[in-house]
């Protein structure tokens, strides 16, 4: 991507020079006269270099500094000063200025600090980019693609990620879509830039606005200082709108707008700002039934679904079902330290599931395994998997031979957690409940188990992790998505856990 | 940001234009380093002065205008731009006037500044002269030499010194 640089400038002959010396096809600049005008076009398309003159009419250099950090605060900005003003150099150096240049201005002085300026915004670019490369995750290295389904999609995904083109992602729940969209981002140009993720399910329709387009102060009640909304925040980078299906037809209009215009209207403000965001959409509903059903506008889908990328549920790419299960296990042991496998008899339970949770459903199943199991060998007991979710056998695939050359399960341990009594305990209580689900039920045995070593461990986290034989990362999980409260403790010691 | 004296880069011992009674209008040194640093596009430099020659009468207008309305804040801020402009092509003389006047402007003590409006004036007309004559010069050398920009302004450079 080209850089932007913005010139702050009131004389036409200084602006005139600064954009000379400072042209490059690499680059892209805009002239503003004041520091009002300079923000507006901030705004409307964030910069990678600001040069400002000091004095100018309506905001001068320092307060425009000041604005301007507070909107992105590494943000290199040079001053302007006169030659020899030793006092207002320094001003803008401890104002927070990258650097100054002096007026007149000595043209290969200014190209100097200006290549200056964007080799740090290309550090920093950089660095950001390492940092979310190294959140292995979401990383590339981290996907499993074995089935040949997988593999061409991330083929696809490799060659979608170069392009600029929306996507639209349709998958059954669970099957990855965020990863993907994830993907699209990390493979692309826009990497380094912000990644952001918007349920669009998961807020109100009045607030859902807010939330994508931002508000200015005193837009509604509760409005009581100006929000860049997802579109602003993800600027530069790329925007995943998840349960894209679920919106109303009212704001699909809006949106639409947005996607033609490239702009968004922050709610109670008056003046569009430019956004240069790439929007991936996903939904786990066809879209084109919706649209064929009257309830998705036609032209919001079209322009969505400029790519379209389709995820299988698991259950259509078994082959895909052992190696993730694996990804997990082995995950699970860079965090805890403890290889845990599966026995043959495991995995053959693991292929032959239906998987109506798709992935997401298989990460649980494993992630609870290692917490139930009693040993570093997952039983065909310990996965608890409902039969009624086992798949046709007609469907379902052998194990793989590799698969026997396995580990047989070791004795257990007798202070060890009993599956078979937690097997008698399940019998029991759907016997007594008709209504409680096996998740939910095995859910409730992983909390207790849990409460049971945090209390032993006295509350001390890492701890209770050791002696469930799990790491801290994969207790905060746990304890997330049981809910705390469910493991005997009170919210407000959930609240800013590490991840 | 208070008002310092005009460039100490030593430009003016160099070359001079527009000499006259009151010195050197321009540095011709200044604006030959100027075009030097820009190699291929030696004429950016008469563009800058194409605009400042346009901005001129604009600026002086309202430093006259905020003279009578004794606003210092837009005093200051019209000298500050035009002592800027100045700047590039070496005009010591109204960059430093103009400083006196931005000055003035920011501390609100518009007693001088219409003393100084005269004196700006009457440098700025020395100035206007000297650039056009250069650009006029420049322009002619660009007919002569077919657009050949480095070589025209070699040339022009020669020929003023």
């Amino acid at each position: 991507m080209a850089h932007r640089i913005l010139i702050v400038e009131d004389n036409p002959v200084d602006q005139r020079l600064f954009e000379q010396a400072l042209s490059d096809p690499s680059r892209e600049i805009e002239v503003c006269n004041d520091g009002r005008e300079a923000l507006a076009a901030f705004e409307r398309r964030a910069a990678d270099v600001v040069i400002s003159d000091i004095m100018m009419p309506n905001m001068e250099g320092h307060e425009l500094l000041r604005e301007l950090h507070k909107r992105a605060p590494g943000l290199p900005v040079i001053l302007v000063t006169r030659f020899g003003s030793i006092a207002a150099a320094v001003a803008a150096m401890a104002a927070g200025a990258f650097d100054y240049v002096t007026k007149p201005i000595e043209v290969v002085e200014l190209q100097t600090r200006v290549k200056r300026a964007l080799e740090l915004d290309q550090l920093q670019h950089e660095n950001s980019v390492l940092r979310q490369g190294l959140s292995g995750r979401f990383g590339p290295d981290s996907v499993v693609a074995e089935s040949i389904a997988s593999r061409k999609l991330m083929e696809l995904v490799r060659r979608v990620a170069a392009s600029h083109s929306t996507v639209l992602i349709q998958g059954e729940s669970g099957t990855g879509k965020e990863l993907i969209a994830r993907l699209v981002h990390y493979w692309s140009d826009r990497v380094g830039r912000p990644f952001v993720a918007v349920n669009c399910k998961a807020f109100a329709e009045s607030v859902l606005e807010s939330e994508l387009f931002g508000h200015e102060k005193g837009a509604f009640t509760g409005a009581i200082s100006a929000r860049q909304g997802c579109f602003e925040r993800a600027s530069g980078g790329t925007l995943l709108l998840d349960e894209i299906g679920d919106i109303s037809p009212e704001f699909q209009a809006k949106l639409l707008r947005v996607l033609q215009e490239g702009e968004v209207l922050r709610v109670g403000g008056a003046e569009p700002r430019r956004v240069n965001v790439r929007v991936v959409a996903a939904t786990n509903s066809a879209l084109r039934d919706r649209v064929a059903a009257g309830r998705f506008r036609e032209d919001l889908y079209f322009r969505l679904n400029v790519i379209p990328i389709q995820i299988l549920p698991l259950r259509e790419r078994r082959e895909d079902i052992l190696p993730l299960a694996r990804h997990f296990l082995s995950r699970m042991a860079v965090e805890t330290g403890r290889h845990v496998t599966l026995a043959p008899e495991a995995a053959e339970m693991l292929v032959n599931h239906a998987w109506p949770g798709n992935v997401r459903e298989l990460e649980n199943a494993v992630e609870r395994a290692v917490v139930l199991a009693r040993t570093d060998i997952i039983s065909a007991a310990d996965l608890m998997l409902d039969r009624a979710g086992a798949a046709p056998p007609a469907r379902a695939p052998a194990p793989a031979a590799a698969e026997s050359g396995l580990a047989t399960p070791a004795p257990a341990p007798a202070d060890a957690f009993d599956v078979a009594e937690l097997r008698a305990r399940r019998a029991a209580a759907l016997e007594e409940s008709g209504d409680i689900g096996l998740s939910e039920y095995l859910d409730k045995a992983a909390a207790e188990r849990i409460a049971r070593a945090l209390a032993k461990a006295k509350g001390n986290r890492a701890e209770a992790a050791r002696s469930l034989g799990i790491g801290r990362a994969t207790l905060y999980r746990f304890m997330r998505r049981l809910g705390a409260e469910s493991i005997g403790l009170g919210a407000s010691h959930e609240s800013g856990e590490p991840g | 940001m208070s008002p310092e004296s005009r460039d100490s880069r030593g430009d003016h011992a160099a070359g001079a234009a527009g000499d006259g009674a009151g010195g050197q209008a321009i540095s011709r040194a200044r604006i030959d380093r100027l075009r030097a640093s820009m190699p291929g596009r030696e004429s950016v430099v008469e563009e800058l002065i194409a605009a400042f020659l346009a901005d001129l009468p604009r600026r002086l207008g309202a430093i006259a205008q905020a003279i009578g309305r004794g606003d210092g804040r837009a005093l200051a801020l019209n000298a500050h731009a035009l002592r800027g402009g100045a700047a590039n092509f070496g005009a010591a003389r109204l960059d430093d006037l103009c400083g006196g006047l931005e000055e003035a402007g920011a501390r609100g003590a518009l007693e001088s500044a219409p003393a100084l409006l005269e004196e700006i004036e009457r440098e700025s007309g020395r100035v206007r002269e000297a650039l056009a004559a250069l650009h006029a010069h420049h322009a002619a050398d660009c007919v002569d030499g077919a657009g050949a920009h480095g070589g025209a302004a070699q040339k022009s450079s020669g020929n003023s010194r």
